[in-house]
């Protein structure tokens, strides 16, 4: 008995600990908006947006068609081994993070630490044939209920 | 024991169970099986993402070489783009997934045939690569 209550301690402690660094995690990708003062096309310049949704490696995500939030360590490995990032959001659709500007640069790096959260990206969003891709200017860690 | 206690014990033990269970699976390192995908054999431009996805005018025939280069030479995510604008996001064969990249910068900014399994989530689509050769351009 004394365990299981020293073990729910433990268990609130951490999720209370977690969960405060969640929401004071927020990051600024890159600096405002420059693609008009490149004279880049409006077609090509995107649309402003907001998206929600779980920050996570891409190959699972096609691989298990149901699975969102990670269970297990697969996870870990698959962005260890370098595989390519993702955002799935609430709806279901997977954006794929790309850099602010042209050239495109990795912005794989300054992802990372938001694996396994859910997250509030702003930036621009792009749509191809069915694929997505956000330029993130302003990253925040939400809980999984934000909208 | 009465009936009740005999009830109550067993759903003690139960839920035991379900917890030490639920422990093993959180802890579980087994990679994500999933689906096998379909086979398929693709034909495509492999380059970076960010571009064609933001100026649409490039294809897998018509586009900027240097910015494909220069983007990828920055880290940029590659991908095999097909004749009929399909983004194909490269995976690895087995999971854990691990980075393919390697594989396809050998062939950035030419025509590639991409034999393996075929995903798609949500309109987006994946092929988890078992082989890739370059082809003539178009």
């Amino acid at each position: 008995m004394v365990a299981v209550c020293a073990g729910t301690l433990f268990l609130t402690a951490a999720a209370y600990q977690h969960g405060g660094h969640e929401h004071k995690s927020t990051a600024q990708l890159a600096p405002k908006d420059d693609y008009a003062a490149r004279g880049v096309t409006a077609e090509a310049d995107g649309k402003p947006g907001t998206i929600v949704g779980y920050l996570r490696d891409t190959a699972c995500m096609y691989r298990v068609p149901t699975v969102t939030e990670s269970t297990n360590d697969c996870m870990k490995q698959c962005i260890r081994a370098g595989a390519p990032l993702g955002i799935i959001t609430i709806d279901g659709v997977l954006y794929h993070p790309i850099s602010r500007k042209l050239p495109d640069s990795d912005v794989r790096k300054q992802l990372i630490r938001y694996a396994g959260h859910y997250v509030k990206a702003e930036g621009k969003l792009f749509e191809r044939a069915g694929s997505h891709a956000i330029a993130i200017q302003k990253i925040t860690v939400v809980p999984k209920t934000a909208k | 024991m009465n009936l009740a206690m005999k009830y109550g014990t067993i759903v003690l033990l139960a839920g035991t169970v379900a917890v030490m269970a639920d422990g093993r699976r959180q802890k579980s390192t087994a990679p994500n099986e999933g689906s096998e995908g379909t086979a398929a054999t693709v034909q495509g431009l492999v380059r970076d993402i960010a571009c064609p996805i933001q100026n649409k005018k490039a294809t897998s025939t018509d586009f900027n070489l240097e910015c494909t280069l220069q983007c990828a030479r920055n880290g940029s995510p590659l991908i095999v783009l097909t004749d009929d604008e399909t983004i194909y996001i490269p995976i690895s064969e087995s999971m854990p997934d691990v980075s393919q990249r390697e594989r396809l910068m050998p062939l950035l900014g030419k025509r590639a045939r991409v034999t393996g399994s075929v995903y798609e989530r949500a309109g987006t689509h994946a092929i988890a690569i078992k082989q890739i050769q370059e082809v003539p351009q178009k």
